[in-house]
């Protein structure tokens, strides 16, 4: 063989290997960007943290009027609430928040896929508010969850 | 066979070996990749930490797979990689491998 064949054929076989090295590598990126994309439960997480609060702070429906969010979960700053709670019936009002305020910001943007944004949902609730009197009232709450890095 | 056709063919029996091994190796990956292996550490301690958020005061969870606790993290260590996240239940107690939410 001479040196033509032998440089002809190492720079067939080099081509060779980067195309099978590229299509095991486009093969394995696209199966694993299908399969192992992470798991986003903070929605879920955002509803039941809705629910514990709701029970933690309108036990069997009644609200105090001076209620608060400590010790119904574990606050830190992923997690954002603000609780909104409103007579009906007279013009009380009370709002309290836990967590870091920025996320109330981030809540209202219009969030695009894929991007690092918290996940939020907003519930309102009928409850009944020991005022002195019994009224009816509505407690809003607005949950936000962060934890990107297990989620996004 | 003359030299050449010798290394010609020891080229291809080394080219046809390489592309057999990568592409056993590619199809075992996406094997792992498909049953969920890679993801399993992650489905665990999601599920656990949700199990734990959702549960009413005076509930026992045993989980049956291997966890480990420390603080409100809840741990897996199965499949590829292990992944933690955190619960926010105030009132769970770590038992053994289960957790006990207080009344």
């Amino acid at each position: 063989m001479d040196k033509g064949q032998v440089l002809g054929s190492s720079l067939s076989l080099g081509w060779r290997l980067i195309l099978i090295a590229a299509i095991t590598l486009f093969v394995a990126l696209t199966v694993g960007s299908v399969f192992s994309a992470k798991q986003d439960v903070r929605k879920a997480e955002a509803s039941i943290l809705a629910e514990r609060i709701t029970g933690c702070i309108a036990k069997e429906g009644i609200v105090e009027p001076n209620f608060d969010l400590k010790g119904c979960f574990i606050e830190d700053n992923e997690i954002y609430v603000s609780a909104n709670l409103k007579s009906l019936e007279t013009n009380f009002s009370r709002s309290i928040e836990s967590g870091s305020p920025e996320m109330k910001v981030f809540c209202r943007v219009e969030q695009e896929e894929g991007k690092k944004y918290p996940s939020c949902i907003s519930q309102k609730y009928y409850v009944l508010i020991d005022n002195k009197k019994i009224e009816r009232g509505m407690l809003e709450l607005s949950i936000g969850v962060k934890k990107y890095e297990s989620n996004v | 066979m003359n030299k050449k056709g010798v290394e010609d063919l020891l080229w291809n029996v080394m080219l046809i070996v390489l592309i057999a091994t990568a592409m056993a190796f590619l199809i075992y990956w996406i094997g792992d990749v498909a049953s969920g292996k890679l993801i399993e550490s992650q489905m665990d301690s999601k599920q656990a930490a949700l199990a734990v958020d959702i549960a009413r005061p005076g509930t026992e969870i045993l989980f049956e797979k291997n966890l480990t606790f420390s603080g409100n993290n809840i741990t897996s260590n199965a499949g590829a990689m292990p992944f933690s996240y955190s619960h926010f239940n105030p009132k769970a107690e770590y038992e053994n491998n289960g957790v006990k939410v207080n009344g």
